[in-house]
């Protein structure tokens, strides 16, 4: 019996080979942009603000001088605003992600419900997340500004009124109720987890005589589960990086304008005084750079902490249909 | 071929993927020599030589000036153009002090910048991120201080590196409502702490459910302009120590200050006043009312206002129904020397260390800063004081009663900026959140709390 010689010849393997290799360098020539992109955007910068963040750095002509953990051993021993603006972060973080997301299905758990106009409604509650940030803040400048339309109403009914941007009580409810008014983005995902829970298991419940709020805690809820699981993720990773709002309203309502009279960031009383507002006042207002890359690889480490606590956690409490994690 | 075309469309993604998304100038795009919303452009290609033979030269200068005042500042540059045209500009506004800083890093600066306060001055002098303009005074033979009134000297240079010079310049001082203090039996502006606090409780009126009406005067650091009192022009607060210390908890006139505005908050407006002070400012619509119609001097809820020379635009053009006059803001009772004097401060020019066309920049600076005409024309037409000593006595500008207490007031050797540092607003900033806390009643301790403050200060300057 023949049998069939499999290896190549010699010629063969080194033509297939230079194929392979030109193949592989078509590929990384047509990723290249992204990875040009990707090192020179991302890693690099990452790395040069880690240098940064050891160094009394202003930015300007001078070069970095290495001044060792001096950022870091101020940061958590003599910078009281370090401290307050990571307790109003962990606090917008904290009371805002967990409302969004209750808002977000409690929205979409109704969207599911109407049988006429079910796309305009969807439409209605998706389209303020289409509304540039920047805009929807001075919008809700307006609305909540002492003498707005919302305070007009409330004095109509007689309801307390208050002061909202100008008040460090209310300062941060107020910016909760604007990040509430985009929840749309985290409705429509909402929307599609639900929409996408198999029927079969609903009408199982109703044969089991299972009422609404067991069908919904039995089967809703761990159906979707993953989904909250994405949200809480994605939440506290912004809500870590909250800034835009807050420096839009702070600019907004807090006073002083010329020179020598500062900046509002953090109006009123600090109660705005976020990480990143702090971050940016450090590195782009007082051109401390090398404290401000110290704050960032600090916020780094405490949003990756939170992610893989969060990521850890959902063990118990994320379901997946077909059993994989 | 294949292999060509794919490495093109890769090169032209590279391309696009690698340029930067920064947006085109506002000025660009315009007729040649003319002044639009766009700025002032002349080509190059279009004007001869100087008369020593000078290269035709285009100069980029930015500024922070946008909208209409980015309009009117052309026609000045205009003149200037007139007076040496083989230099062209290209005017580029909406520019800040972040935005320089960048560009001198990234070595793109342009050849000149204006910036809207001195509050970077010192640390664009002490990084060399600007040049010294010393050295062209020097060789021009130009003795400053019989030219500029020596405050403005102080905040356009730090250590003795004069690396900007100031251009059209802001003061504060006092405008009061003249038919309130008709009707309050009051003859004459307070000229002291005391007597504004006496004055403002006769023309303080309250409503029926104790909420104020109209405010004498309005104490709250927050408040429009009042922030410039917290200051110390008018007490005579130092900043800083001879040593470079922050001085907050040493010189004892800022407890002083602090506690007199507490009084001041009591003895005027109840023991609620703060709360009462708050909610009348939010009733006034807050800080935003400063720039519309609104504004509570102008409406006449407003007594007595601490504000810049530009109030007197603002109403004019607002057409408010009110009566007033301008008069030096009042000092601590213990330093009547001070009075006539007030905060100012303004824009300030600079030439970047790696300007392309340093000395043509000088030549612009130069005109800007230091000519009488030009300095009369900007003040004029943007409605600020004038920081030249001869375009200070101009006889237009001091036509008017209620502009001219302003002048009056750039000119007094008493009036000053806040002592710069390297730490920008920094040290504003901190202070301004302190004495909000102080005002609402956060700060148990004065005294303590100044010292912390002036040792927080102290280690932003140490800070990287």
């Amino acid at each position: 019996m023949g049998t069939v010689n499999l290896e190549l010849s010699p010629a063969r393997r080194k033509a297939r080979r230079r194929r392979a290799r030109r193949r592989y360098l078509t590929v990384l020539l047509f990723m290249s942009p992204w990875i040009i992109g990707f090192l020179w955007l991302y890693v690099y910068p990452m790395f040069a603000s880690l240098y940064f963040s050891f160094t009394k750095y202003d930015g300007l002509l001078g070069s970095p001088r290495w001044t060792g953990l001096t950022n870091y051993r101020f940061m958590f021993t003599h910078d009281p605003l370090f401290w307050q603006s990571l307790r109003n972060t962990i606090w917008i973080v904290i009371v805002g992600v967990p409302l969004t997301i209750l808002l977000g299905v409690g929205t979409a758990y109704v969207l599911t419900k109407p049988r006429r106009g079910r796309s305009f409604y969807r439409l209605a509650f998706f389209v303020p997340t289409m509304v540039p940030a920047v805009a929807a803040s001075i919008a809700f400048l307006f609305l909540l500004n002492p003498s707005g339309p919302i305070d007009t109403a409330l004095r109509f009914f007689h309801i307390p009124r208050p002061l909202w941007f100008q008040d460090p009580q209310w300062s941060k409810p107020g910016l909760v109720l604007l990040g509430l008014w985009g929840v749309g983005s985290t409705m429509i995902i909402f929307l599609a987890a639900l929409l996408n829970v198999p029927s079969h298991l609903y009408e199982a419940a109703d044969i089991e005589g299972a009422n609404a709020w067991q069908k919904f805690r039995h089967i809703t809820l761990p159906m979707i589960s993953p989904v909250i699981f994405f949200s809480a993720v994605i939440g506290v990773i912004y809500g870590f990086q909250y800034f835009t709002e807050a420096y839009v309203i702070a600019q907004g309502a807090g006073g002083g304008t010329g020179p020598g009279s500062g900046s509002s960031l953090g109006y009123p009383l600090g109660s705005t005084l976020f990480y990143t507002i702090w971050l940016y006042q450090q590195g782009f207002e007082s051109f401390h750079l090398g404290y401000a890359s110290a704050m960032a690889w600090v916020l780094f480490v405490i949003v990756m902490a939170c992610t893989l606590v969060l990521i850890k956690s959902s063990n118990r409490w994320v379901y997946y249909q077909g059993g994989f994690r | 071929m294949k292999r060509w075309s794919a490495m093109l469309v890769s090169l032209g993604l590279l391309a696009a993927a690698c340029s930067s998304g920064g947006g085109g100038s506002a000025g660009s795009g315009v007729t040649p020599a003319q002044c639009t919303a766009g700025g002032l452009t002349v080509a190059s290609g279009s004007v001869s030589p100087g008369p020593s033979g000078e290269a035709p030269v285009t100069l980029n200068i930015w500024s922070f000036y946008t909208g209409r005042e980015f309009k009117q500042y052309c026609s000045v540059l205009q003149d200037f153009h007139a007076k040496y045209p083989w230099i062209s500009i290209q005017h580029t506004g909406a520019k800040t002090d972040q935005d320089i800083v960048r560009a001198v890093n990234s070595g793109t600066a342009p050849d000149m910048m204006i910036s809207a306060g001195p509050d970077n001055v010192a640390k664009f002098c002490s990084s060399g991120a600007y040049k010294d303009l010393n050295q062209y005074l020097k060789a021009d033979g130009i003795d400053l201080s019989t030219i500029v009134p020596e405050p403005a000297s102080r905040y356009t240079s730090y250590n003795g590196v004069q690396c900007t010079l100031p251009v059209l310049s802001d003061a504060y001082g006092l405008y009061y409502n003249t038919a309130m203090f008709k009707k309050a039996g009051i003859t004459e502006p307070p000229k002291t702490l005391s007597q504004l606090e006496t004055d403002a409780k006769k023309l303080t009126v309250f409503n029926p459910d104790g909420s104020i009406k109209v405010a004498g005067w309005m104490p709250l650091q927050g408040f429009y302009e009042s922030t410039a009192l917290y200051n110390g022009n008018w007490t005579g607060g130092k900043w800083y120590d001879d040593a470079g210390k922050s001085a907050f908890a040493s010189d004892p006139s800022w407890a002083a200050l602090l506690q007199w505005q507490k009084d001041f908050i009591t003895n005027v407006y109840g023991t609620d006043g703060y709360t009462k002070l708050e909610q009348f400012f939010a009733k006034l619509g807050g800080p935003n009312s400063e720039w519309s119609t609104a504004q509570g001097f102008e409406t006449g809820q407003l007594a007595m206002a601490l504000d810049g020379e530009w109030r007197n635009a603002f109403i004019s053009d607002d057409k408010a129904d009110i009566k007033y006059a301008t008069a030096p803001f009042p000092v601590a009772d213990g330093q009547p020397d001070l009075y006539g004097s007030g905060q100012i401060g303004g824009d300030v020019i600079g030439i970047p260390s790696n300007a392309k066309n340093a000395d043509a920049a000088w030549l612009l600076l130069k005109y800007l800063a230091l000519d009488t005409q030009a300095e009369v024309k900007l003040a004029t037409i943007l409605k600020n004081v004038p920081t030249t000593f001869e375009s200070l006595k101009d006889p237009t500008l001091n036509s008017d009663p209620h502009f001219k207490v302003f002048m009056q007031i750039f000119g007094n050797p008493h009036s000053s900026f806040k002592q710069i540092t390297p730490i920008g607003d920094t040290d504003s900033n901190l202070w301004g959140s302190f004495v909000g806390k102080w005002e609402a009643g956060q700060v148990p301790d004065l005294n303590a709390g100044l010292q912390g403050l002036a040792t927080q200060i102290d280690q932003q300057s140490q800070l990287g």
